[in-house]
């Protein structure tokens, strides 16, 4: 968050102009414009060799036109990701993937970097993106012919590579899929996705969580037969990492056989008793509030119990506020305790 | 090839224009809209999970992880401090014990962290309910986390902007890039024309105001659509809402569309009535630290109220945060009379206290995680990343708030005749009212000569923590950045003999001293595990001490944010006006905030003032005055008289 930078302009300002010949320093306004001015310029035509050419351009550029041989090279190196490179292109990029910025201007944006220069362009992270598009073009036709043809994929597996191929490859070279137990979440939950097959939920809820994978659980109880998924969902509880989100995907099925005794059964857990609350008061019947009466009847504190009387106090219709106030008249409880929960009253 | 030549075109029209820009690991497939960033990594999507993951947690989980948290533990409390214009409640978390005393029976102080102010900023909820979930996780250790809980009231907002953060969770991949370019010419007030604004990318909170060419539901918020833009622009920025510069024409900006709207009026916003409100669950008059929690840039933004001592003090606190951080979180103050209206100018210039805005990393964007460099991808924290900071700036808050719960005081002292296995001598400090504390001594025998005993010496707060092997060790973050402390305490007895000669005799003091198992004198701690230290040492023949006219315990120690003692407990000390009120240093005064080494333990009392009267105006003790020859002589007698011997430690206790 860059601020007051106008009250500090005068001191920056010199500051910078101090040290600008030895960073490089540009003031904003003439950054904006010469980014403007990269911007407008046509987009090239003619492919892969003119990008080539004029990358190559850029890159001969003086250092003293620092600025617009980095706004330059970043908008080239965008521009070059969609195509297919040549090897003296791959080589010139690969070699601007370690570039140190040489021109450095102030933050632009609000929230970041008061009183500090930042680069105009990052060069370096773009060239390594543009690579990494390239690579991951190819690896994405590689992966995608060998599953196509049954052929086996060989290790390390790129997840990325891997789960984009997934997703587009024909129907009929998925069914004899069996991945080995090394791939990563992000190829395991492509396959689940595709296949919608509760086996390859199991595998992927197995392993190491991806981000991909908590998002599989919410679409595990969506794509699945509900007793399939429910069974899955269980299952994935033992999964520490995704223990938590596994009982809040539990939420759609929980009028499925078993699912409302699990997760009133976790409600003193200390991992999942907070997430099976939240399923429980957000879908309460009256099995529920009948067990839980039976913890508030047991006249003893416990995490099931405390988790009991927040469902009530979530649940706040009629009942459960009988049920609250009823506890906090019980004398075996903690006046402490008690009273919080007569606080949370209306 | 779609969306790829989508992207030419936007990029190559200049302005881009209005259109929703999608977020992606990688632009390998077609565009869906009029622009796609590749960011590297998988984006972020809100997760649906209590308990930390590498990943963010969606509103409605993170605030069931917190009211669990709180409906699990008599040591936390959820308080609804507002309501958004959308009706949701706005909820704070008060952590500490059920009264307002610290286990001392002095008034708690209170700290108060705030996050998601902007919305776009998904790190600081995490951070903030981070704190939460490892002060409830080490609730009962008997230590440091123990010890905030029962000596402060902790007050935490992890979701102030609770309307705009779910907005941008709403649409976690995809935001609204607008046109607004502000007054022409003014750069400041400007924004780029490639600037995403609503959606994930939404800062401000939701309110509509009404001008010119912009109508307002009569709901009074913007809509939770997309593709209107000018309704995307709106809202207010919560953090330039706040006195004392409201409006100060400083980095905030009168526009409506502008990312930097003050608002129509000063606390005019929902959010920021119920951040006072926070503040009050303090009470704010106890409140001794501040932070709101951004991102991005990796720093502690501050200010110097122009008040000296309590400006050293804000810089003084930030070195104790930043070195958990293995010095990763620089500090930059705004000076003195300039401001923009946020959160952090609010309680630092109104209570005078530390405060900042704390912004998180990256330090420039997400390339430092292999990112691709995409524009904004510093708001957009790789899931990877967000357990690692939660944890670290987790670390730095409790330390923080460790120092500001007060500098370090001796509670109580025994000395033990190893021999005969009864004290000798006891004394505990307790409390007399709200600002002082009275010593209650119990002198049994003198110490002798040739006899060996046990010092334990207790303190009110815990001063050492315990690695994983179970040695005493300092307050580390977890990726390794320790506070720098000196882990052995300095001890002596010093007096003045039978002839009138100062003397010293330092007693030799491992850092295996600290105690860690419970027992209290002589052997355990006394109310926190490493709150005491226990040491053997033999009195040897012919020292002084045996007839000392005088004769007191000098402690030099710091705790674990490296804060020295208050040298007189007899004076409770407290926050007040910017600088610590009753904080002696080694000479008495309570001006400097450094404490210094306690003398206030005597075994053998002459009745002479703890502390030496201060020098005459005028005379030698200022600056550019010269030494009288009277005094040079006095002077240079007593360093001459001044003995010095070293007790060695008899067998290291165990």
């Amino acid at each position: 968050m860059s601020r007051r930078r106008g009250a500090c302009l005068a001191s920056l300002a010199a500051l910078f102009s101090a040290q600008a010949a030895a960073f490089g320093h540009f003031p904003l306004p003439e950054v904006v414009r010469a980014r403007q001015a990269v911007l407008a310029e046509p987009a090239s035509a003619a492919g892969e060799p003119a990008l080539a050419a004029r990358l190559a351009l850029a890159q001969a550029l003086a250092p003293a036109d620092a600025l617009h041989q980095e706004l330059q090279l970043h908008r080239l190196l965008l521009e070059l990701r969609t195509l297919e490179p040549g090897e003296a292109t791959r080589a010139a990029v690969a070699a601007l993937a370690t570039y140190e910025p040489q021109a450095w201007t102030e933050a632009e944006d609000p929230d970041h970097a008061r009183g500090r220069a930042v680069p105009v362009a990052d060069v370096a992270a773009a060239a390594r993106g543009t690579l990494r598009h390239w690579q991951l073009r190819e690896r994405i036709a590689n992966y995608s012919d060998a599953l196509a043809h049954a052929r086996e994929i060989d290790a390390p597996v790129d997840g990325e590579a891997l789960a984009a191929a997934l997703a587009h490859v024909p129907p009929n070279a998925l069914g004899a899929l069996a991945p080995p137990r090394d791939w990563p979440g992000s190829a395991l939950a492509a396959l689940a996705q595709r296949t919608a097959d509760a086996e390859n939920y199991h595998r992927l809820f197995r392993a190491a969580p991806e981000p991909a994978s908590y998002a599989a659980l919410a679409e595990a109880a969506r794509a699945l037969a509900p007793a399939d998924a429910a069974a899955v969902l269980i299952e994935a509880t033992a999964n520490p990492a995704l223990a938590s989100a596994a009982v809040l995907a539990l939420a759609p099925l929980v009028e499925q056989r078993g699912v409302r005794a699990f997760l009133l059964a976790q409600l003193g857990d200390p991992a999942l008793g907070g997430s099976a609350a939240q399923v429980l008061w957000a879908q309460p019947d009256a099995a529920t509030r009948v067990a839980l009466q039976g913890l508030l009847e047991r006249g003893q504190d416990s995490p099931a119990l405390r988790r009991a009387l927040l469902v009530l106090q979530h649940i706040d219709d009629p009942a459960a506020r009988a049920s609250l106030r009823a506890f906090a008249d019980d004398a075996r409880y903690a006046p402490a305790l008690r009273a919080r929960i007569a606080r949370s009253l209306p | 090839m779609r969306g790829a030549l989508a992207v030419l075109a936007a990029l190559a029209s200049g302005a881009a224009g209005a259109g929703i820009i999608t977020y992606r690991q990688a632009n390998t497939d077609p565009c869906p809209t009029a622009r796609c960033e590749a960011l590297g990594y998988p984006v972020p999507q809100p997760v649906d999970s209590q308990i930390p993951v590498d990943g963010f947690r969606s509103y409605a989980a993170l605030q069931a992880r917190l009211q669990d948290l709180a409906a699990t533990s008599d040591s936390m409390g959820p308080r609804t401090i507002g309501t958004t214009l959308a009706g949701r409640p706005i909820l704070a978390y008060v952590l500490g014990d059920a009264d307002a005393l610290t286990p001392e029976g002095f008034a708690e102080p209170a700290m108060l962290q705030n996050g998601g102010i902007h919305a776009r900023e998904w790190a600081a909820p995490e951070v903030v309910a981070g704190i939460a979930e490892r002060l409830m996780q080490n609730q009962a250790d008997h230590g440091f986390h123990q010890y905030l809980l029962e000596a402060a009231t902790v007050v935490l907002v992890p979701s102030l902007n609770v309307d705009g953060f779910l907005q941008t969770q709403r649409f976690p991949s995809t935001a609204l890039q607008t046109t607004f370019t502000g007054p022409e010419g003014d750069a400041v007030h400007s924004d780029p024309p490639t600037w995403p604004r609503d959606g994930r990318m939404r800062r401000k909170n939701m309110h509509c105001t009404a001008s010119p060419g912009i109508s307002c539901p009569v709901s009074g918020q913007v809509d939770e659509q997309l593709s209107t833009e000018n309704d995307g622009m709106l809202g207010v920025d919560n953090n330039r809402n706040n006195s004392p510069f409201f409006d100060s024409g400083v980095h905030n900006s009168d526009d409506t569309r502008s990312l930097v709207y003050h608002g129509e009026v000063q606390d005019s916003e929902a959010e920021n009535e119920a951040l006072a409100q926070a503040a009050a669950l303090g009470p704010a008059a106890r409140l001794r630290y501040y932070v709101d929690t951004h991102s991005f840039s990796r720093m502690y933004l501050g200010l110097d109220t122009g008040n000296q001592r309590r400006d050293a003090m804000t810089r003084a606190l930030h070195a104790t945060l930043n070195a958990v951080t293995a010095n990763r979180y620089p500090y930059d103050a705004t000076p003195a009379g300039t401001g923009i209206g946020s959160t952090d100018e609010h309680f630092g210039y109104g209570l005078q206290i530390p405060s900042y805005t704390l912004e998180l990393e990256p330090r420039n964007g997400s390339a430092e995680y292999g990112g691709f460099g995409a524009e904004h991808d510093g708001f957009i924290l790789p899931d990877s990343q967000i357990a690692r900071v939660r944890a670290e700036i987790a670390a730095s808050a409790l330390i923080g708030m460790y120092r500001m719960a007060g500098p370090p005081a001796i509670a109580a002292v025994e000395i033990r005749d190893q021999g005969a296995g009864t004290a000798v001598f006891t004394a505990h400090w307790q409390r007399r009212d709200e600002q002082s504390r009275q010593l209650v001594v119990v002198m049994r025998a003198p110490l002798q000569t040739e006899r060996d005993y046990v010092l334990w010496l207790a303190f009110d707060k815990p001063m050492r923590l315990r690695n994983g092997g179970g040695a005493v060790a300092p307050f580390c973050g977890p990726g390794g950045g320790c506070q720098a402390i000196a882990l052995a305490p300095a001890l002596a007895l010093e007096g003045i003999d039978a002839n009138g000669a100062r003397f010293s005799q330092a007693i030799a003091a491992p850092a295996s001293g600290w105690r860690a198992a419970p027992g209290a004198a002589p052997n355990g701690f006394r109310r926190y595990a490493d709150d005491a230290y226990a040491v053997s040492f033999r009195v040897p023949a012919g020292s002084p001490l045996a007839s000392a006219r005088r004769l007191a315990l000098s402690v030099e120690v710091q705790d674990l944010a490296g804060q020295r003692l208050d040298a007189n407990p007899a004076t409770a000390a407290d926050l007040a006006g910017g600088g610590w009120a009753r904080y002696e240093d080694g000479a008495g005064s309570d001006q400097t905030d450094t404490g210094g080494a306690d003398q206030s333990l005597r075994l053998v009392d002459d009745g002479s003032p703890l502390f030496p009267p201060p020098a005459p105006a005028g005379n030698f003790g200022g600056s550019g005055g010269a030494l009288p020859p009277a005094a040079l002589g006095v002077l240079l007698a007593l360093a001459l008289r001044r003995r010095r011997i070293t007790f060695p430690a008899s067998a290291e206790r165990s």
